[in-house]
Formats: structure tokens, C-alpha cells, sequence
């Protein structure tokens, strides 16, 4: 971990830290990794890895149109909106 | 009037007319206006609201339309959606949310007449186990206000403990139900996964997320989770309606144990699991040793899981949709940047950095699929442990609380939970229950169940809890 890599993630994660921050998040995550970096001393060779705790199968959808009838519900919290549509900075110039 | 009174007595009390849904919330409403500015455990609460709705509650009982829970109050983790309510998950960037809809479990609750108390403080996005990165400020533990109360549902346990509400709603990612049950000597029960929905918590790491509850006694959430369980169509992990995988509920119980995990706990700590053990065995029940899965692997496992599933999961919250945004952003990207920088506090944007990271290809070897593949032999241990035991019996947690003003760095906090994450990797039941009190602080111990034993880990508890009275202390406030 060095500020390189952690400015990449925060591009990732769409994060703008100060200077001082991203010194000690730079510190705080090397931690974590030094941590975590345990799971590669044990051999997991022909061990299926497990995603899910339950075997919740395959779910199986009509592959049919429809609408939820929930677009007043959905964006009754929008932040701001025109109409059906939410309203953002422009993302193209004319 | 007691304010720690069970849900069987509560409600006896209604139903005999001895006293008014509204008399009873009042007096709660009034106990938290006393008391709550000492713990902070409640981050919204609308006492107009309550007091409707508990006079709604006496025209039902008046004419003996009952629910299980009609008149009683219940208290919501503030990641629990519900309808016309705040719900901020004690973030900034949700601070002006209102949710549009209720969850499921909290619709279960109302069905059955809870009355909706208000919304409890928590560990930002539920990431925490001190209920310090909540961004309404820490809760303070009941017991001793200069410590915490656990996280994440620290809130939660802290309501249950002051005697604020007979029961509130929490939940378990990796021990946030369980850990603050522990510091608050209250009953913290965390289900199978997948058989209490999770239709409008909102999300931190969905192969791991599990509603629950904080109650006193675990008859009480027994009774609640009766009444919160079920299948639920929005929720596709949960119980199918048609499962027949349920384990039946038994007594006496081979119980497993492992003095390996006392290893490196305090002693009076230890002498009160070991006391605990002996209560057990005088109830008839047998003990056999048991190897559990190394902690710190199963906790690194557990962190690289949740921290790549959260980071995912929290990219929902960009400042289009719904939460905050940043005022007058100059162009899309800037709106997302500064909406999330300003939202998210340190301890979510550390995780998401972290989650970001396993998941990238800047890692030097596969975090995740690593981490999965331990998540297996964890998962793998456990199925053949439950062919020789029915339960087994750990610590909640390492310690009694801790200090608010204890300087511990992230691996530190993190290994707090190392007694109850493998417990979520596998998607098995855990309660945690008093069993007793450590320099005047609380400790608890979890019974944790086969998958599906929800009922056997409640049952089990229930008899140690009618044989001592760990559970029936309380905190001076």
C-alpha cells in the first residue's frame, strides 16, 4: 500500500482525501492488509470457494416486460428531478 | 411501573386494563427524556407520533382485537427502513433519507401491534463494534457511562439495558447483535440467515447482513422472532415458506466446547464461562470438546468478504437518487466525489477503500476468492462439528466494554469480533445471553445452533436463563 495505490482506489470509490488523510489512511490500511495477508499462509488447493451461506439455488424469472408501478414511491426522494427524470450537472456539452 | 418488565407482562398488563397502551408509552417516552441524554441511544424519536399510535392501540384492545405485541413499544435500528421515518443508517449522507417504505420485519412488528418507538444510534452504515462512528455522536453504555456500549447496534442494546423499550431491532454482520448484548447485559439473538428478511435494511455486506433482536430474556426473542420471521418474496435468500429443514428442539443437549478460546481472556472472565458450564451440565446437559477454526484466519476471511461486499454495496450512494448532495457541484463527477467525501465518515471509507482493494487487481493475489475459500473450511468445520453436538458454547466477546476514550487502532477493534464472525461466514444462529458481571460491567456468552436451530439456541438459553438471574440485573442510571 503507498499513496499511488490509494489514489487509485479513491478514484474508485469516488473518495477526494487531504493530504493528511490520505497519510494516515495509507497507515491504517497497510495495517489491515498486514492482517488480512494471513489467508495466504494456509493452502486452500481444491477448495471450492463458498459465496453464499445458504443454498439459495438458481432464481428463475419470466423474462417478461413489466413495470413496478413504484416510479412515485422510488422517486419520492429524489434529490431533485424534472418530471420522471433525475436531475444531474450536465454530463455533455453542447 | 418497572421499565424491565417482559413482553408476557407487558402485555398481561394491557389486556387486564391495568394500565393504557398510551399510559405505557408515555411512561417510556418520559424515561427517555430523563435519561437518554446521558446514553444517547435514540437518534429520532417522534412522541406526538408515539402517543397516536398507542391511542390507536387502546381502541384495539378495548375491543379485543389483540395482536402479540399490540400497544407494546419497539424500538428500530436506524437501518431499518420505515415508512415516513428518518433513516439515516447514522450517516451524514442519509441524514435527510425518509424512507418510502417499510421493511419487512418492521411491517411483521405493526401487523402484530408493535408501536413504533424510534429510531436507535448505531456504528455508521453498521460498521463498528464500539457504536463510536456513528455520526450522531457515541452512545454511552448504560452500566458505566464513561464506556461503550458495543456496535454496531449499540443503540439497540443501550435502549434495551436503560429500560427504554422492552425490545429493539438490530443487526448481524459479523457480531453487531451479539457484541453490544454482551457489553449491555441484555439478550442479543441473531437468526439464521435468511430466516428474518432483508427487505428494507439496508445494506453492508449481503452474504452476511441478519436482522435480530435485543431483548431481556430469550422468551422475549423467542416471542419477536415468531412474530418477525417468514418467507419473504422481495427477499430472495430468504426461507423458502416450503422448508422443512427446521431442527427440532431437544433437551438435554451435547454441547461443544473448545477452552482453546479462553485462552487469552481475562480470568474472571473465564471463571464466569466456566461457571456458566457448570449451570449447564446441572441442568443435564453434556459437554464435549470441540476444535474450533483458527479465529484470526476466520476474522481476516470476514473482513476481506464484508469490506469487497460493502464496497459494492455502498456505490448505491452517489447524491442522485436519494441522501445528500453536495451544493452546486460543477459536473457529475465532482457531484459524486464530493457528495461521498463529505457523507461517508472515516471508518465507511476505510472499509470501502479496503473492500476496493481486494477486489482490484492491485492486489498481488486473490483477496476475495482467498478469503471465500477459507469462508468453506470454515463453513465445512462447523457442518461436522453439529454431526457431534447440538450446540456449541463460546464467549460474545473478549472483553467487558471498554473505555470511549481506549486509543485502539482498526485490527485491534476488529479482533473484538472474533468470537462471533464465523457465525455469519456460515449463516448459523447465535445467541448471546448474560452470565455475568466483571467488575460490575457485563459478560456474555453465545450458544451458537446448526443452521435452522434457531429454535434449540433460544430453548437452551430459556432454561439457563430460568436457573440464574444474570439477566435480570440492571444498570443505575
Amino acid at each position: 500500500m503507498n499513496s499511488k495505490i490509494l489514489n487509485e482506489l479513491c478514484s474508485h470509490c469516488a473518495f477526494i482525501l487531504n493530504d493528511a488523510e490520505k497519510e494516515r489512511m495509507v497507515a491504517d490500511l497497510k495495517l489491515i492488509l498486514e492482517y488480512v495477508d494471513q489467508v495466504h499462509s494456509v493452502s486452500t488447493d481444491g477448495i471450492e470457494p463458498l459465496v453464499h451461506p445458504i443454498n439459495i439455488g438458481y432464481l428463475r424469472m419470466l423474462d417478461e416486460p413489466e413495470t413496478s408501478g413504484h416510479e412515485n414511491l422510488t422517486q419520492s426522494e429524489s434529490i431533485e428531478k424534472t418530471d420522471d427524470f433525475y436531475v444531474v450537472p450536465k454530463v455533455i456539452e453542447p | 411501573m418497572d421499565p424491565y418488565q417482559s413482553l408476557k407482562q407487558l402485555r398481561q398488563l394491557l389486556e387486564s386494563k391495568q394500565i393504557t397502551a398510551e399510559e405505557l408509552c408515555r411512561y417510556f417516552l418520559d424515561r427517555i427524556a430523563q435519561f437518554d441524554q446521558k446514553t444517547n441511544s435514540f437518534v429520532s424519536i417522534e412522541p406526538e407520533n408515539v402517543l397516536a399510535e398507542a391511542r390507536r392501540a387502546d381502541k384495539t384492545i378495548d375491543q379485543g382485537i389483540n395482536g402479540q405485541l399490540t400497544g407494546i413499544p419497539v424500538a428500530h435500528k436506524d437501518n431499518f427502513c420505515v415508512q415516513g421515518q428518518q433513516t439515516s443508517c447514522c450517516s451524514k449522507l442519509l441524514s435527510t433519507f425518509i424512507a418510502p417504505y417499510d421493511a419487512t420485519i418492521v411491517k411483521n412488528i405493526s401487523v402484530e401491534g408493535g408501536i413504533y418507538f424510534g429510531k436507535t444510534n448505531m456504528d455508521e452504515f453498521a460498521m463498528g463494534t464500539s457504536n463510536q462512528t456513528s455520526a450522531w455522536g457515541p452512545v454511552r453504555n448504560p452500566w458505566d457511562l464513561s464506556r461503550v456500549p458495543g456496535g454496531s447496534s449499540g443503540g439497540s442494546a443501550a435502549a434495551v439495558a436503560a429500560g427504554f423499550v422492552p425490545v429493539a431491532t438490530g443487526s448481524d454482520t459479523g457480531g453487531s447483535i451479539r457484541q453490544p448484548a454482551s457489553f449491555c447485559g441484555v439478550t442479543g439473538f441473531k437468526p439464521t440467515y435468511g430466516r428474518l428478511s432483508r427487505y428494507g435494511m439496508i445494506a453492508f455486506a449481503s452474504s452476511l447482513d441478519q436482522a435480530g433482536t435485543l431483548t431481556r430474556t430469550a422468551q422475549d426473542a423467542s416471542t419477536m422472532f415468531q412474530i418477525m420471521q417468514g418467507h419473504d418474496p422481495r427477499d430472495a435468500t430468504s426461507e423458502s415458506s416450503r422448508s422443512n429443514k427446521r431442527v427440532s428442539v431437544k433437551h438435554p443437549l451435547t454441547i461443544g466446547y473448545s477452552a482453546s478460546l479462553l485462552n487469552d481472556l481475562d480470568s474472571d472472565i473465564i471463571a464466569r464461562i466456566e461457571a456458566s458450564r457448570e449451570t449447564l451440565e446441572r441442568l443435564g446437559n453434556k459437554f464435549e470438546d470441540v476444535e474450533v477454526f483458527d479465529q484470526d484466519l476466520a476474522l481476516s476471511s470476514y473482513y476481506i468478504i464484508s469490506c469487497a461486499e460493502a464496497s459494492s454495496n455502498l456505490a448505491r450512494f452517489d447524491g442522485i437518487r436519494y441522501g445528500t448532495r453536495t451544493k452546486s457541484p460543477s459536473s457529475i463527477q465532482e457531484l459524486y466525489e464530493n457528495t461521498r467525501s463529505q457523507g461517508f465518515g472515516d471508518e465507511v471509507k476505510r472499509r470501502l477503500l479496503a473492500g476496493t482493494y481486494f477486489l482490484s487487481n492491485n492486489s498481488p493475489e486473490n483477496y476475495v476468492q482467498k478469503a471465500q475459500k477459507l469462508r468453506r473450511m470454515v463453513y465445512e468445520l462447523y457442518q461436522e462439528l453439529f454431526q457431534k453436538v447440538d450446540v456449541v458454547l463460546a464467549p460474545s466477546a473478549p472483553s467487558t466494554a471498554f473505555r470511549l476514550d481506549e486509543q485502539l487502532d482498526s485490527t485491534d477493534m476488529y479482533r473484538q469480533d472474533r468470537f462471533t464472525v464465523p457465525v455469519n461466514l456460515c449463516g448459523l444462529p447465535a445467541i448471546s445471553i448474560p452470565c455475568g458481571l466483571v467488575n460490575g460491567l457485563p459478560i456474555g456468552m453465545q450458544f451458537i445452533g446448526p443452521q435452522y436451530g434457531d429454535e434449540l439456541i433460544l430453548d437452551v438459553a430459556y432454561r439457563f436463563q430460568n436457573e440464574t438471574s444474570w439477566h435480570l440485573q440492571r444498570p443505575r442510571l
